[in-house]
């Protein structure tokens, strides 16, 4: 329903507080078109919504042992 | 159909809450309100930011909305953003509120996804959503 966001981010962790995009944020991919920053450290954005995210993966041969091993330990919540 | 931009001041860890003063909305127990201060320069074009004379169509939430009516009206004559936002047609989201009484304002009645949606089909310049959480 958003055509474009303008985000100026700031240079400041606040740790808690309302978020910009809730958990109910639909995932979504974005493009950026346009970006300056201020002599204060302000990046000024311009993102466009750009289709579904396209999850990825290193590229890998086969897992080592340690790998297949970590897995193990995740699929029984011990990791 | 007309667009709807999103324009949001936000922390590096993706808060907005109260960027422009601690009494702008502490809800939560949040104490650092007012952290864009300090920041300024002549670059920021407070156009970019939605501020702007040439789209003057404003989406608002209801807290955004109560924030702005309590400043904007109040400002200098000669207050050039204040000027604008004062003149600047409004629409509000809220399950709230009854009246508005800040000039050119709008309620949007009923579900919000579908009340802009229809803003979005009707005729007119880019629509701008201020500072909400989305």
């Amino acid at each position: 329903m958003v055509d474009e966001y303008n985000v100026w981010t700031f240079p400041v962790v606040l740790g808690r507080g309302k978020r910009l995009f809730k958990e109910t944020a639909k995932p979504s991919a974005l493009r950026l078109v346009r970006s300056q920053v201020s002599t204060t450290g302000v990046v000024m954005s311009t993102y466009v919504p750009d289709g579904d995210i396209q999850p990825g993966s290193f590229p890998s041969a086969e897992p080592s042992e340690k790998e297949l091993a970590r897995r193990k330990q995740m699929a029984n919540e011990e990791w | 159909m007309r667009r709807l931009v999103a324009s949001t001041f936000a922390s590096l860890d993706g808060i907005m809450q109260a960027p422009g003063g601690p009494e702008e909305d502490p809800t939560g127990g949040f104490t650092l309100g007012g952290w864009m201060f300090g920041y300024a320069d002549e670059s920021m074009d407070i156009s970019e930011a939605g501020f702007d004379g040439k789209d003057r169509e404003l989406v608002l939430g209801r807290r955004t909305y109560q924030i702005f009516e309590a400043y904007w009206p109040y400002q200098p004559d000669d207050h050039p953003i204040a000027n604008m936002l004062n003149a600047a047609k409004k629409y509000v989201a809220s399950r709230t509120l009854t009246m508005l009484h800040w000039s050119n304002s709008t309620l949007l009645n009923g579900d919000v996804v579908s009340a802009i949606i229809d803003l979005k089909a009707q005729p007119g310049p880019t629509c701008r959503l201020l500072a909400a959480a989305i």
